[in-house]
């Protein structure tokens, strides 16, 4: 079986602890406030050029895991999540700190990460060869709509303005244009300057538009300082009777948390929102959540955890992102010579199944890092943010040029940086923007061999199944946001009438 | 429709630029040669790109103007602020990225090498970070050295790239 052998390698010395080193540094940067796991992996990128590409990915998922674990420690501890997908547990977690419970929502919510990844690595593991397989059968009309449907949910879901994220889209997708025409040989929009023939690189556009930008915000609240939380008290690991109590909103929460991680564009964020809902419809003390109600830490982050899984799942399978950091992913498949998609099963096995096994043992790696060392992990909180954010700076600057051995590539990455920070001011989302930049040459590739295949009939899009599937839920999911607008204002005018 | 809390002025900024930046896509694939090989041609995807940007930026444009028009003549009152909350320091990310600009600009014109402008660059941004305070001083140019030496040998030595 493929998936062992995998499994076996990974528990070797260098890649066992190169996933160990993956999910330590993961926690450690998730559980910052303004260090993202965005920013952690695609700093990592240019490192893992001189790695061996299984290794480099095994170390890219352990990050991932780690990351979204590591975010509950500020979010429960502070009131401040390191990532937006750990915003639901402030709500719980923290009035639990201030009750003097901090150590017991820690616990709890590290058991939920734990039990919420172990279930989302069985559907990972079940579905995602299958689905590799049928994704065989699919052409470049599916493809091409399977990018468009990514894209649009993505705009009408991310960050709540479908117009704006869709402005972001289509920047991100122009970004990418300029270079070499994969098609015709020729330079395009490349305005006489030869830099600009080798196109822009996925990295110096990354790192400007999650670093740089995160950089800027962070140095303008460099005197935010958050206050001590004490860790001495209490018992983290649950007990057996604990872990029956909340079993139901273990399996609710990752069902829900991997589902949402599926559906392209969607992320944990998302999913810990609606797993928190679903745990506060079934629950018959409602009222109780958003006090330091248990209940509320555990479905927030056994659904976070669970999204990363199911978000694995259409990128090994499909090769299109579930969310950003999934496209960062599919960037490191695509500097490594790997093909994202179905074919990677059949191409290079041991590199999907050897997300899956790190996923599995990254899972595992971190319920015993966070269970023991969470009260020394939580004092990183309080590291001085001048040596941390000017040693970042230091290293994006030296990552990129050496990358390429060129200084437009860091100019590239400045200049982006300082896009991302003014669309962030105007509030447009960066995940529409940087997964328009990874999927654009996907979209264009496809379209085109689709075309010339028809003649340059678009007939495909409405009678080959999946295409139109495809195409019915981009067209869903692009006019759902005006609909239920139009049916909330009438619901308004009705009431104040 | 959600109203934008965003700063408005700045959301226009940057609907007007993006509607520019797709004016500019139009005239560079107006330069591209036709399909000859293929239905679709190597300028289709970005015109069809930069015309949809175009578009809805434009709708995002009426939208500002439209919103800023309803905000009330009346001079608002400043907002109290939370004496707990910190200072914003927007002038001093500024400096920062002038300082990164600076950087990477010394670099790449052959001014200095890796080792001398990283560690007067840590030096200069530590010294901004801190807020200029002169007892910090002795630690930063301290942490300057390593960090950028501890670079220097593991790039060189341990990845054989060769630094400016």
């Amino acid at each position: 079986m493929p998936f062992f052998d995998a499994l076996f390698y990974l528990l070797t010395p260098l890649p066992f602890a190169l996933v160990f080193l993956g999910v330590a540094l993961g926690i450690v940067v998730g559980s910052i406030p303004g260090l993202t796991t965005t920013m952690l992996i695609t700093l990592t990128l240019p490192l893992t050029f001189f790695m061996d590409s299984v290794n480099a990915i095994m170390l890219l998922v352990g990050m991932y895991v780690g990351g979204v674990s590591g975010s509950q420690i500020s979010a429960t501890l502070l009131r401040m999540p390191g990532t937006p997908s750990s915003i639901m547990t402030t709500f719980d977690g923290y009035p639990m700190t201030q009750q003097g419970r901090a150590a017991r929502a820690l616990g709890l919510g590290i058991t939920a990460s734990f039990v919420g990844g172990m279930i989302s690595f069985l559907v990972l593991a079940l579905l995602a060869p299958p689905f590799s397989r049928l994704a065989i059968t699919f052409g470049p009309w599916e493809y091409f709509t399977m990018v468009l449907m990514a894209l649009v949910m993505l705009s009408s879901l991310s960050q709540g303005s479908l117009l704006k994220g869709l402005i972001a889209a289509c920047l991100g997708m122009l970004i990418h244009m300029p270079g070499i025409d994969p098609s015709s040989g020729t330079p395009r929009l490349t305005f006489g300057i030869d830099a600009f023939e080798g196109g822009l690189s996925l990295l110096p556009v990354l790192i400007g538009a999650f670093a740089i930008s995160q950089i800027i915000k962070d140095i303008i609240n460099i005197d935010m300082r958050p206050p001590m939380a004490d860790l001495a008290e209490g018992r983290m690991l649950l007990s057996f009777a604990d872990c029956k109590r909340h079993s139901g909103n273990f399996l609710r929460s990752s069902l829900i948390g991997t589902w949402i991680g599926i559906l392209p564009g969607i992320g944990s964020n998302i999913a810990s929102m609606l797993s928190y809902s679903a745990a506060r419809s079934a629950s018959k003390e409602p009222e109780k959540f958003g006090t330091g109600h248990e209940p509320g830490v555990v479905s927030a982050e056994t659904a976070n955890n669970a999204a990363v899984g199911g978000a694995l799942i259409p990128l090994i399978t499909l090769g299109i992102p579930g969310s950003v950091v999934d496209a960062i992913l599919i960037g490191a498949l695509i500097i490594h010579n790997l093909e994202p998609g179905p074919l990677l099963f059949i191409n290079a096995p041991e590199v999907a199944y050897g997300v899956i096994a790190a996923y599995l043992v990254g899972n595992i790696i971190m319920f015993a890092i966070m269970m023991l060392a969470v009260r020394h992990i939580a004092k990183v909180l309080y590291v001085p943010r001048a040596f941390l954010l000017t040693s970042i700076l230091v290293f994006c600057v030296i990552g990129i040029f050496a990358v390429g051995n060129s200084f437009f590539d860091v100019w590239v990455m400045l200049g982006l940086g300082l896009l991302g920070f003014v669309m962030e001011r105007a509030k447009m989302p960066l995940g529409p923007f940087v997964i328009g930049f990874v999927l654009a040459p996907i979209a264009e590739e496809h379209l085109r061999s689709g075309l010339m295949s028809t003649g340059g009939s678009l007939e495909p899009l409405f009678t080959r199944p999946f295409a139109a599937s495809f195409l019915a839920i981009s067209i869903a999911s692009l006019c759902w946001p005006m609909v239920s607008g139009w049916i909330r204002n009438r619901k308004t005018v009705r009431t104040a009438n | 429709m959600e109203k934008s809390v965003a700063n408005p002025k700045v959301e226009l900024a940057l609907a007007l630029a993006l509607i520019g930046f797709s004016g500019v896509i139009f005239v560079g694939a107006s330069g591209l040669p036709e399909p000859r090989f293929e239905p679709l041609g190597s300028a289709a995807v970005p015109r069809m790109l930069a015309g949809l940007m175009a578009f809805l930026s434009a709708i995002w444009v009426v939208r500002i103007l439209s919103a800023l028009r309803d905000i009330p003549a009346v001079p608002q009152q400043p907002v109290a602020r939370d004496p707990e909350t910190p200072k914003p320091h927007p002038g001093l990310a500024v400096a920062v990225l002038a300082s990164v600009f600076a950087f990477v600009a010394v670099m790449d014109f052959g001014l200095a090498s890796f080792k001398v402008a990283g560690i007067g660059f840590v030096i200069l941004c530590g010294f901004l970070m801190t807020h200029r305070d002169l007892r910090k001083l002795p630690w930063i140019i301290g942490y300057a050295v390593v960090l950028v030496l501890a670079c220097d040998f593991a790039f060189t030595r341990l990845f054989y790239i060769n630094l400016p």
